[in-house]
C-alpha cells in the first residue's frame, strides 16, 4: 500500500506546470487534491513516473464572484465552497453540492477541478456545472482555450482534456431566473452516489441532469406544461430515464438505478416546486 | 537530492514539517505519505495507520487546523502547513476535555479509531463550539469505528463541548 516511486514537481505558476507536464510527457500526472488519484498510486493502479503538484499554484485557488457570473479557481476545494457565503448567496446550488460530496477529511483537501477531470460517474460536480452551462479554461503549451462542461466528460474516467492540459478556472453563469437543486441517493452519507440529479426549472422548461448512472452526466428536458401534476410528471420521467444508458453494479442493477433516478429527480422537483 | 536505494535511483527531499508547534528537518522521498513519515521520521505513533485509501479516516490528522486523512497527503506537500497529531492535545496528567470526555463518556474500546476520532471532534468544536448531536454525526461519518457503535462517541463529543463551555466560563 506505497505508490511506487516519481519524481516530484512543484511548480508555482501554471506556466511551469504547463512545461513540467510537458516535459514529462506520457508518464506524466497532475496532482490536485489527491483524494481520488493518491488511492490509487497507494493500490499501485496509478502508477506515473512524475507528479506535478498544483497545490503551490496560487493562482489556481478562490473564488470570484460578479454580477453575471461565478469563476472558481480549478484548485478550491469542496469544503472552501460549502462554507462559503458568498456562494450560499449567488448560487447556492453549489454549496449544496458540496456538502453531498465525501467526508470533512475528504472535502478539506478534494478539489473541484479534480473532480471534474478524474470524471468518476458517480460525481457531482460534472452534473452540476453541465446542468449550469458552465464553461472549463483548459491551458496547454498552445494556450487556453474553453470549453462548454456539457462536452467535457466523454465517458467514465474519460474526458476531452489534452494529455499536456491542466484545467484552470471553471465560469458559471448566474441566471437569476431559474431554480435549482440536488438529490442523491448513497448508501451513507458521503459515500458515492447511486443515483443522483441536479434540476434547473426555469419559467418555460425543466431539465434534469442525471449522475452515477455509469457514463457522462445525461440531461432529460421537459417543459414546464409537462410538469403540472406529479404523477403525470413522474410517468414522463420514467420513460425519459428508460431511454439512458445505465450501467449497473454490485451496489444495484440497470434497472434499479433507473427508479432511483426517477426518484431522486422528483425529489429535486419538489425542492425547487415548493 | 538524488540518491541510491537498493541499486534504484532516487529522488530525496529535505523538507521542514510544522509538527504540533515545532519544526521537524526530515529527509523523504516524495512518495513517502504523510501518515508515514508523522509516525517513522517524527515518531508520533498516535496517527494511527488503517486502511491507507482514505477510506477509515484513522490516521487523520489537522493541516492548518482543519481535518485531512495523512495517508493521502505526501509529507513533501505538507511543508509549510501547521500539522497538528494527537500527541499536542494533551498529557496522561492533563487531558484535553475532548480526551476526557471520551474517556468518561466511553467513547473507545480498542481505541485504533480514537486519535482521528479526537482530532475531527476538536477541530469540529473549534470551527462549532456547540454543535447538534446531526452535526457531530456528519462531521465523524469518515471516521469509521468497529467497537462503540458510534452512540458513546456522538455522546462523548456533546459532553466534550460541555466541558469546554465550563472551562471558558472559569477562565473567564
Amino acid at each position: 500500500m506505497k505508490p511506487v516511486r516519481f519524481k516530484y514537481r512543484a511548480p508555482a505558476t501554471v506556466a511551469d506546470a504547463v512545461q513540467q507536464l510537458a516535459e514529462a510527457g506520457i508518464d506524466g500526472k497532475v496532482l490536485a487534491g489527491g483524494q481520488s488519484l493518491v488511492p490509487m498510486m497507494n493500490f499501485r493502479l496509478a502508477r506515473p513516473a512524475v507528479l506535478v503538484d498544483l497545490n503551490g499554484v496560487a493562482a489556481l485557488a478562490g473564488i470570484t464572484v460578479d454580477g453575471d457570473h461565478v469563476e472558481l479557481g480549478a484548485l478550491t476545494r469542496h469544503q472552501a465552497i460549502a462554507d462559503s457565503d458568498r456562494l450560499q448567496h449567488a448560487l447556492p446550488l453549489l454549496a449544496q453540492t458540496a456538502r453531498l460530496i465525501g467526508h470533512w477529511g475528504i472535502r478539506t483537501r478534494g478539489t473541484i477541478g479534480g473532480s471534474v477531470v478524474h470524471a468518476d460517474p458517480s460525481a457531482e460536480w460534472p452534473a452540476v456545472l453541465t446542468a449550469l452551462s458552465a464553461e472549463l479554461e483548459l491551458v496547454g503549451p498552445q494556450g487556453a482555450h474553453r470549453v462548454p462542461a456539457g462536452e467535457f466528460v466523454l465517458g467514465p474516467l474519460t474526458t476531452a482534456i489534452g494529455m499536456d492540459e491542466i484545467l484552470t478556472r471553471i465560469y458559471i453563469p448566474r441566471v437569476p431566473t431559474v431554480r435549482t437543486a440536488i438529490e442523491e441517493v448513497a448508501r451513507r452519507p458521503g459515500d458515492f452516489a447511486l443515483a443522483g440529479a441536479v434540476v434547473v426549472a426555469s419559467p418555460e422548461d425543466i431539465r434534469w441532469t442525471f449522475f452515477g448512472l455509469g457514463g457522462p452526466p445525461e440531461t432529460v428536458r421537459l417543459s414546464a406544461d409537462d410538469a403540472q401534476d406529479e404523477a403525470s410528471l413522474k410517468r414522463q420521467l420514467a420513460d425519459r430515464v428508460a431511454a439512458l444508458e445505465v450501467t449497473g453494479d454490485m451496489h444495484g442493477g440497470a434497472d434499479w438505478r433507473r427508479q432511483v433516478a426517477v426518484v431522486v429527480a422528483l425529489r429535486a422537483w419538489r425542492q425547487v416546486a415548493a | 537530492m538524488t540518491v541510491k536505494v537498493g541499486g534504484v535511483v532516487t529522488e530525496e527531499l529535505e523538507i521542514t514539517l510544522a509538527v504540533n508547534g515545532h519544526d521537524e528537518r526530515v529527509t523523504v522521498e516524495p512518495r513517502w505519505l504523510l501518515s508515514d513519515v508523522l509516525r517513522r521520521e517524527c515518531g508520533l505513533l498516535g496517527v494511527h495507520v488503517g486502511c491507507e485509501h482514505g477510506v477509515c479516516g484513522a490516521c487523520t490528522v489537522l493541516v492548518d487546523g482543519e481535518p485531512v486523512r495523512s495517508c493521502l497527503m505526501f509529507a513533501v506537500q505538507a511543508a509549510g502547513h501547521q500539522l497538528t497529531t494527537v500527541e499536542a492535545l494533551g498529557t496522561v496528567d492533563h487531558l484535553d476535555p475532548v480526551q476526557q470526555a471520551f474517556w468518561e463518556a466511553h467513547g473507545l474500546q480498542c481505541g485504533f479509531c480514537t486519535p482521528g476520532m479526537v482530532l475531527t471532534a476538536r477541530a469540529l468544536l473549534d470551527r462549532d463550539p456547540h454543535p447538534s448531536e446531526e452535526t457531530i454525526r456528519e462531521a465523524l461519518a469518515g471516521n469509521l469505528c468497529r467497537c462503540t457503535g458510534y452512540q458513546f462517541i456522538v455522546d462523548a463529543v456533546l459532553l466534550a463541548a460541555e466541558k469546554r463551555a465550563d472551562g471558558a466560563e472559569a477562565g473567564a
